[in-house]
């Protein structure tokens, strides 16, 4: 594409286009070369716009990253919650969840990527502390789903045990199932998932 | 190995350890290990022939079975099986929470350490449901276990969550003993353990 034509689509375009149109070439970049080698001008050349433009959205290369994964996080969130939109009991629910989340995750090609090739860019996100604040976020991201079958104060607990146990589960080289298997993820849910959100806990009612 | 290979193997890695300890994993070298150790430059290239990072990952795998033999012993003589599950969290939280080393070097280089223990991880994961099966069967035959138990599938299940839970307490206050009761009892093994067990009745 020539400068000219960069800038005549760039001026057409409403500047929420242009905002995503960057996400989305920023997503590939990271599928394709990781986090640590993906440059701002990668990503500009990807989402056709100049690097000049994307510094008018973005003040710099990290803060495209984390808007792309930000972004991302929330239509997986977008996408597990629609999942669970017609289940009439707890059990389908976390079933379509469990399902639905261990699809996105198995499947998504620039995660994948980075925690085989980059796990020390990834992991520091994901364990110990950084594990703390993940599932405080999924608490609260999916309460309002567990809401609906359980007591309100009890959903963010609810949610997080149910992450908790879907990522468990999800490593690769070690689960016992897949859990992108609906009658795999059922089973799990069925003995250990919903007994523990059962509304009449044992040792705290004594 | 030979008892004294597995001597040799057991004094390089207390040595790799040490060395981790004092300069962090980055700035450690094969010679420092050597240094450490006393050990000849080729003889710890016979032991680890993938010389530093080898021997990294093996020291950092030293360890963490270091660590799980320390909470075998801290749960030996808990009451019932749940009282062990609690016993066991409580005191492995202490215990990762007050590992100088370890909470150094999450500090100083969690990207380095943090794939370590990844790869390191799928040994404890084995250990720990070894380790509950004998005991689930116990409950099995006094009739405590819910029916159509899968005992081998239960063990790896709360090997996971225990994993899971050491490494990441979420909003669970994992110093409070009336809070990992619930957590054992009302959800760890709220699918294993018939209400009975659970409630000590």
């Amino acid at each position: 594409m020539s400068s000219s034509a960069v800038a005549v689509e760039e001026r057409a375009s409403r500047p929420a286009d242009i905002d995503a149109r960057i996400l989305d070439g920023a997503m590939v970049c990271l599928s394709r070369h990781g986090v640590v080698k993906t440059t701002l001008d990668d990503i500009a050349r990807e989402a056709g716009c100049s690097r000049a433009t994307v510094y008018r959205y973005f003040p710099n290369r990290a803060a495209v990253v984390e808007a792309t994964v930000r972004r991302d996080i929330d239509w997986v969130t977008d996408l597990v919650t629609a999942s669970a939109e017609h289940a009439t009991t707890l059990e389908d629910a976390v079933t379509a969840m469990f399902v639905t989340a261990a699809k996105a995750i198995v499947t998504h090609t620039a995660l994948q990527r980075a925690l085989d090739l980059e796990p020390e860019v990834v992991l520091p996100g994901l364990s110990f502390e950084g594990g703390d604040r993940m599932f405080a976020e999924i608490g609260g991201r999916f309460a309002p789903v567990f809401a609906r079958f359980v007591p309100a104060e009890r959903a963010p607990r609810a949610a997080e045990w149910s992450a908790r146990v879907l990522l468990a589960y999800l490593h690769p080289d070690r689960a016992p199932f897949a859990m992108t298997d609906d009658d795999a993820a059922r089973a799990l849910v069925r003995r250990h998932v919903i007994p523990a959100l059962s509304p009449t806990p044992t040792a705290s009612a004594r | 190995m030979t008892t004294s290979e597995l001597a040799l193997r057991e004094r390089l890695l207390a040595a790799a350890y040490e060395c981790v300890a004092r300069f962090g994993i980055a700035k450690t070298t094969v010679e420092d290990v050597v240094k450490e150790s006393g050990v000849s430059r080729a003889t710890v290239y016979r032991a680890f022939p993938g010389g530093k990072d080898e021997l990294l990952r093996a020291a950092v795998g030293w360890e963490m079975d270091r660590f799980f033999i320390r909470l075998a012993e801290a749960v030996v003589g808990a009451d019932d099986f749940a009282g062990m599950l609690e016993r066991g969290l409580l005191f492995a939280h202490t215990a990762v929470h007050g590992h100088e080393v370890l909470q150094t070097v999450l500090v100083t280089e969690p990207e380095k350490l943090l794939p370590l223990l990844t790869v390191e991880q799928e040994r404890p994961l084995h250990y720990i449901t070894a380790f509950l099966v004998p005991y689930l069967e116990v409950e099995q035959q006094a009739g405590r276990v819910l029916a159509d138990l899968d005992l081998d599938e239960s063990a790896d299940f709360l090997a996971r969550m225990i994993l899971s839970l050491i490494g990441s307490h979420g909003e669970w206050d994992m110093t409070d003993p009336a809070a990992v009761r619930i957590l054992v009892r009302d959800h760890l093994l709220a699918g294993i353990l018939t209400p009975e067990a659970l409630t000590g009745r």
